[in-house]
């Protein structure tokens, strides 16, 4: 008994651990321009073509002696998805069409997966798809938080923010997953809102936020505090409420905050575990390596559609260690649990180009979040009477 | 710690390590630049080694070289003007290479482009009775294919009856891909751009003679020293599938990992399967010497199922 | 019944496994069966497909169906008119919930 049989308990990702994450980048376009998006080079240009995303599917089908994993996610991802549904469509019917032809075990273990800015989710033709796709479906629309810091970041391309148009169609999204999740981005502007918002999502409806903060280089002295100060406001919050029971923010996990035992060397990130399909056919360790992510690097491609995968490329990603890329400071830290970081960014911000190089701009806000965590732990202890961590 | 500087005198000069170059035309490194390249050596107490090319060099260079100790790595060609120098054997017999005078044993390198490849074992046999140390380094691996792996196989199987028969005779020549291995118990690598840097005829440093061929970045200059971010990444500590291998005498090679994974820390399957043949080519060939000294002295190399360390890392897999 | 879903027994991991596999694969095949509808014909290679897909529904339907007679029959689950039976994927447990009770992906019964 730890006194917490009452919380509400983080759900594990479906077939975590077992399922392959297959990336379809359908389109690098999107109709907002959110402040703090790492695709830099949004453009109309390319778009995937049916063509591409067959021979994709059949050379991901084919491989199977490479991609023996037993279930897998077929995820569409832009620029924004859901401006490509007839694609995204296309091309579900035409992976389930052929792992059913093939025999593959997928068939019997498979799931579509997208995220949407939420502006086309009441869409007709996004609509039927979700009726064809309903048992195998999981979208999750982002939304940032009140309005304020909502359309401080996500905002069309004339600058107008896109909070009304997306809050609209959150009760039909939520009719049809009642358990979704949604995930909220911080950044330097924004983190006055931060407490507010993740009441006001769970307000909406929304029970489990997924949110972190920005791991690019743009936070500014007394960030930390401020964020920490948020984080204590949410965590009175949630225990004088007794919201622990229903809802979860996953900026309190009782998990981190510790130091890191060397043995404990995995890497954080998943890139190269999972596969991206770049519009033309490339792959891609993850969306973040792909041509419209990259603001000062070259894309960095792991194999094509056309040749398959190369598995030198893909060496340095599935080799990666937490200690091999962390520098010093990093690997000695007190506090190292829980702190993440994204190889895309670390590759982008290296002073040269490699993957293993781990970028620590977050440093201070991790910090700050292990200090409210503490304190967040340390009310519910005292209130439930419970033996936490 | 660095401690030796490799100094490219002639751009042209015949590869003499797993890199490969189509320049033929004499490439000098300029008078000014070779006498700033020593300078630059003895204020840093580094170590140097020429590579002059296949044409004989101006005597003012001689000079400027001659003035300092050095070492030197020459085409089999000019043994006799280089009296001390590490002989490069052109594996197409291009060099009509004698190889020193009669009786002298010399330090031999065969570089072995693809194409060559079956030609292996009796190059290292020819080598053998003229040589104290042969090294034997492969060219081309970025273009090897499962066939030509299992050549090399073939070939070292083959070289090692050879071996076997001159160690038998009490003729000790080391050779790199099977008596490195076994006199080895931890790992001892090329370690380019950690132990030694490459000064290039354009007066850059390189972290070896591949990266410059390629137009890579250059680590520093002979102005500024050493200016290369993320050195770390050139050693053993950051190389996580290195760091759990026990081929102890792999050069780890920086040039091809980088050339073929794009990592200066990560090897790729070719160079490992080509280490672990090797690696494993020393443990039979030990075994075949048995009470034979000294290898009767030397630990027995373990016995392994695996010929690439990545297979070992659990989560090589493309599983999330 | 006063609850909307109350546990009334536990299957095996093996057990388990099976009729999650079944049950993934009738959603599966239903999803498939609409796919087709609008399907392009150059990606319908043949239309035989579709007498394989219909066959596949309702081996698979009986399958299903017999996994949860056999299994009721053997562990004496409860059974109250006008309930179904649910599976937990995740622990293998069975509930027995009220046709109100808002079922997700649990692999109930029909």
């Amino acid at each position: 008994m730890d006194g917490l049989e009452d919380l509400k308990r983080r759900e594990a990702s479906w077939e975590e651990g077992r399922a392959k994450n297959i990336t379809f980048i359908v389109t690098e376009d999107c109709q907002l321009r959110c402040k703090y998006c790492y695709l830099v080079g949004k453009n109309p240009g390319r778009r995937m073509d049916f063509g591409v995303a067959r021979q994709a599917v059949d050379y991901l089908l084919g491989a199977r002696e490479l991609f023996d994993d037993p279930s897998v996610i077929w995820e569409f991802i832009g620029g924004e998805p859901l401006m490509e549904i007839e694609l995204i469509d296309r091309i579900s019917d035409y992976i389930k069409l052929r792992m059913y032809e093939t025999g593959h075990p997928w068939f019997n273990s498979y799931r579509f997966s997208l995220s949407t800015n939420g502006l086309a989710y009441d869409d007709p033709r996004v609509q039927r798809f979700i009726f064809k796709n309903r048992t195998h479906l999981s979208i999750g629309i982002t939304i940032d938080g009140v309005r304020e810091k909502h359309d401080i970041a996500r905002v069309f391309a004339d600058g107008r923010g896109s909070y009304d148009a997306v809050v609209r169609n959150i009760p039909l999204w939520l009719r049809q997953f009642p358990d979704a999740a949604t995930k909220v981005t911080v950044a330097h502007d924004d983190l006055p809102y931060v407490k507010e918002s993740v009441l006001h999502i769970w307000n909406l409806g929304v029970k489990t936020v997924n949110i972190n903060v920005v791991f690019e280089d743009v936070w500014q002295p007394g960030d930390d505090t401020l964020f920490e100060a948020q984080l204590v406001g949410l965590a009175d919050a949630i225990v004088d409420g007794e919201l622990y029971r229903e809802y979860d923010c996953s900026f309190f996990d009782a998990t981190i905050g510790q130091p890191l035992d060397p043995a404990d060397n995995q890497n954080w990130c998943g890139s190269g575990k999972m596969l991206a399909v770049g519009a033309k056919g490339e792959f891609y360790p993850c969306v973040r390596f792909a041509p419209h992510s990259m603001g000062n690097k070259r894309p960095r491609a792991v194999g094509n559609c056309a040749d398959g995968v190369n598995a030198n490329l893909l060496r340095p990603f599935l080799a990666l260690t937490r200690l091999a890329q962390s520098p010093p400071e990093c690997a000695a830290c007190e506090v190292a649990s829980g702190c993440a970081w994204c190889q895309g960014l670390n590759y982008e911000a290296a002073a040269t180009d490699t993957i293993y190089q781990r970028a620590t701009y977050i440093c201070l806000m991790h910090k700050a979040r292990v200090r409210a965590n503490r304190y967040y732990w340390d009310r519910l202890r005292r209130k439930r009477g419970g033996n936490i961590c | 710690m660095l401690t030796h500087l490799l100094v490219l005198v002639d751009g042209s000069a015949p590869s003499f390590c797993h890199y490969g170059h189509d320049r033929r035309i004499t490439e000098l490194m300029p008078l000014a630049v070779l006498e700033r390249t020593v300078a630059f050596a003895h204020d840093r107490r580094l170590a140097l080694t020429y590579v002059p090319g296949r044409e004989e060099l101006p005597p003012e260079y001689r000079a400027v070289m001659d003035n300092t100790a050095h070492a030197a790595i020459v085409p089999a060609g000019l043994a006799g003007r280089y009296p001390d120098a590490i002989l490069v054997v052109d594996a197409d017999g291009n060099d009509g290479s004698a190889g020193g005078a009669a009786g002298e044993r010399r330090q031999f390198i065969l570089r072995l482009p693809r194409h060559r490849l079956a030609a292996m074992a009796d190059l290292v046999r020819d080598c053998l009775g003229r040589a104290s140390r042969l090294n034997v380094y492969l060219g081309d691996i970025e273009r090897y294919t499962a066939a030509d792996i299992e050549e090399y196989g073939r070939q070292l199987e083959l070289a090692a009856g050879y071996v076997a028969a001159v160690y038998r005779q009490g003729s000790l020549p080391e050779v790199n891909i099977f008596s490195d291995r076994m006199l080895l118990s931890a790992m001892n690598n090329c370690d380019a751009g950690v132990v030694h840097l490459t000064a290039a005829p354009d007066g850059k440093l390189y972290i070896c003679p591949g990266f410059y061929y390629d137009g890579e970045q250059p680590a520093g200059s002979l102005e500024d020293g050493i200016t290369l971010a993320n050195r770390q990444l050139l050693t053993l500590a950051n190389a996580p599938i290195c760091s759990c291998c026990d081929a102890f005498h792999c050069k780890r090679c920086v040039y091809l990992n980088n050339k073929l994974t794009l990592e200066w820390n990560t090897p790729s399957r070719e160079q490992c399967v080509l280490a672990h043949l090797e690696r494993n080519a020393a443990r039979l060939l030990l075994d075949r010497l048995g009470s034979v000294p000294p290898f009767s002295r030397l630990r027995a190399i373990p016995a392994v199922d695996y010929l690439d360390p990545f297979d070992q890392i659990p989560t090589r897999r493309l599983q999330p | 019944m006063t609850d909307a879903r109350r546990k009334i027994g536990a299957v095996t991991p093996d057990e388990r496994d099976e009729i999650k596999v079944l049950f993934e694969r009738k959603n599966a095949l239903g999803e498939l069966f609409r796919s087709l509808a609008g399907m392009p014909d150059e990606e319908l290679a043949q239309s035989a497909i579709y007498e394989r897909l219909v066959r596949d529904m309702g081996e698979t339907a009986t399958r299903f169906q017999a996994w949860w007679d056999e299994k009721s029959a053997r562990y004496g689950w409860e059974n109250i008119c006008g309930c179904s039976w649910e599976i937990d994927f995740a622990s293998g447990d069975i509930y027995i919930c009220r046709p109100a009770a808002p079922c997700g992906e649990k692999g109930g019964q029909p």
